[in-house]
């Protein structure tokens, strides 16, 4: 079954009287799933290789990479337009890359008129109330909707879940650090500063990868290498005689040898 | 576990002989080293007599199970040819072909040293196979250099310095200046050799160029589509409903590929290696979809594109057989 209804929407510029807080947004990506996991068995090795010396296997698992740990760095900005720096206290932090994903977010409504985004919407791809109530109570069709970057508005207040779903810009920043000496000698205390002009600035503490200090401890190399070799020869010509070789030349027809050398 | 010797593949691409599509996406068809043709053609008479180039696309695939990122990848040519045809890599892209080539593709190769390098200096003189190899060294480069006899030896010294301004070329000869100095000396009777290294991004299985003509919504950001190291391949998969809750997926070389529904993950097998081309989860899905509702994206496997380049230039001489070796280091977290 479908249903349709009509919803008002507007999309608000964000009031340069609005607060300098707020203009920049700074965020890391989550670790991906693995990154860090030290089994108990590898512990293990480590404390015999501790006690009893001996060479660490480097083809078995660890967690950070034997030179440098590497993390992406996402800074929202309140508008595309607005200049802003984003500095590492630590590290090689690379230009930006412009991304402007779409994300989905739902938004909760406990009779108020306005809730905030989680990021700023620079476009609106849809905007669907699961549910609407009015403050007596009773269902109500979907309440015309004001967009500003950070916020989601109604004209009165409503108790319902609005899903959303907005397009926000961003740039993605590559923080590129030396695990064992660099990060190590500063007990993973990165931070990140995003500098918006006119605002206030933004800073970021680093999260280093899960179980980061033991696998520093351990300073184990992970990693592969292989050597492959592409290999041809130099074929001799099918029509040329090699000096001393004997040629021979052979009678389709009659089924002999016309001369040999 | 953490990325092995034996999870880095090398495969070739999709055409090897039409020179204008010689190149193209990766293959399942495995490299096997030092095996005769394993890659690059044999130089016949007419080719030595005349010259000729061959080029030929290669993939190093992190083939890991867990699906762990490469990190610091690493790629270079071992050493120069034994013959007087000469061979060089650059990089490519997951889908270009020969005929997408400018000429001004950033090369990397090898040359061997022209006089003994000691340790505590930081100047390198090499000598070049061919004066078209120039452009193989250039300022910021990190270089390997070695005097080990081959790619896989257990023995040998081997460090990795970077170049610190513009090599000076005269000839075939190229004076390097080096940001640090040799740990170890390195004498030209040993076969010691310089390689420029290629160091790509990191590499994993990546998904982009999202396109949804949907009812409903697939929230790709908390739900992103997984790649797997080993079964996701380069692809343009579309996803057509069939009904409100079922679908088709259909890549844009390999054809349909299974059905599925939005409450029930889907992850099509590749089978080529028994591994799953992506999985797209049920959780994703919000919304009422319609008949003829489409997705459409992009998968991109956990793999490096190169293109082997050897030229034989006319009158070369002739011998036995060659090789080039290409060398993959990464590492991994996890």
């Amino acid at each position: 079954m479908s249903r349709q209804a009509s919803l008002a929407i507007t999309l608000a510029k964000q009031e340069e009287s609005e607060s300098i807080s707020g203009l920049l947004t700074l965020e890391q990506e989550e670790w991906k799933a693995y990154t860090g996991l030290l089994t108990k068995a590898n512990m293990v090795r480590h404390i015999a290789f501790k006690l009893f010396g001996g060479k660490w296997n480097p083809q078995i698992d660890c967690a950070i990479s034997g030179e440098r740990v590497t993390s992406t760095i996402y800074a929202y900005p309140a508008t595309p337009t607005l200049p802003y720096r984003v500095l590492a206290s630590y590290g090689e932090l690379s230009e930006g890359r412009v991304q402007t994903p779409v994300l989905t977010e739902t938004v909760h409504f406990r009779l108020e008129t306005e809730q905030g985004l989680r990021y700023p919407a620079h476009s609106l791809v849809s905007a669907n109330w699961l549910t609407a109530y009015d403050a007596e109570g009773n269902q109500i069709p979907a309440p015309g909707i004001t967009i500003k970057a950070r916020s989601v508005g109604t004209a009165f207040p409503v108790y319902g879940s609005l899903q959303i779903k907005y397009r926000t810009f961003r740039t993605a920043h590559t923080l590129s650090m030396e695990a064992r000496d660099d990060a190590l000698e500063h007990f993973w205390s990165a931070y990140i500063l995003g500098l918006p002009l006119g605002g206030e600035p933004v800073l970021l503490k680093f999260d280093p990868p899960p179980t980061a200090e033991e696998l520093t401890a351990m300073a184990a190399e992970c990693g592969g290498r292989i050597g492959l070799s592409l290999e041809w020869e130099e074929q001799d010509p099918a029509n040329r005689v090699t000096p001393g070789k004997k040629e021979e030349v052979w009678d389709y027809c009659g089924g002999n040898f016309l001369r040999e050398n | 576990m953490a990325i092995i010797d034996s999870e880095l593949h090398l495969y070739l691409g999709a055409v090897s002989e039409n020179p204008s599509a010689n190149g193209g996406r990766m293959t399942t068809t495995r490299v096997v080293s030092g095996v005769v043709n394993n890659a690059l053609p044999n130089i016949g008479y007419a080719e030595r007599t005349e010259g000729g180039r061959v080029r030929r696309k290669a993939f190093f695939k992190v083939a890991n199970d867990a699906d762990l990122t490469a990190l610091s990848p690493r790629i270079w040519l071992d050493k120069p040819t034994a013959g007087g045809e000469y061979v060089f890599f650059y990089p490519a892209t997951q889908r270009n072909v020969e005929a997408d080539l400018t000429g001004s593709e950033r090369k990397y190769g090898a040359a061997y040293l022209a006089s003994n390098a000691n340790a505590g200096s930081s100047t390198l003189v090499v000598t070049l196979e061919n004066a078209a190899l120039a452009g193989i060294f250039q300022d910021g480069d990190t270089i390997r250099i070695t005097d080990k006899v081959n790619a896989g030896s257990a023995t040998g010294n081997e460090e990795f310095r970077t170049i610190d301004g513009a090599p000076v070329v005269d000839g075939l000869t190229v004076t390097i200046t080096l940001e640090s100095a040799l740990s170890n000396s390195y004498a030209t009777s040993s076969g010691s050799r310089v390689s420029t290294v290629h160091e790509p991004a990191s590499v994993a299985c990546a998904v982009d160029n999202w396109v949804e003509t949907l009812g409903g919504t697939y929230d790709e950001t908390t739900y992103p589509v997984l790649g797997d190291n080993i079964g996701t391949i380069e692809q343009t998969w579309t996803l057509t409903f069939t009904s409100t809750t079922a679908f088709t997926v259909s890549g844009d070389t390999v054809g349909v590929v299974g059905t599925g529904n939005v409450s029930t993950d889907f992850a099509p097998t590749n089978s080529a290696y028994g591994k799953p081309f992506f999985t797209l989860r049920a959780a994703g899905w919000a919304g009422t979809q319609a008949i003829g509702n489409t997705l459409v994206y992009q998968t991109h496997p956990a793999a490096v594109p190169l293109f082997v380049d050897r030229v034989t230039p006319a009158g070369t001489g002739e011998i036995a057989s060659s090789i080039a070796s290409l060398v993959m280091f990464c590492e991994s977290a996890g």
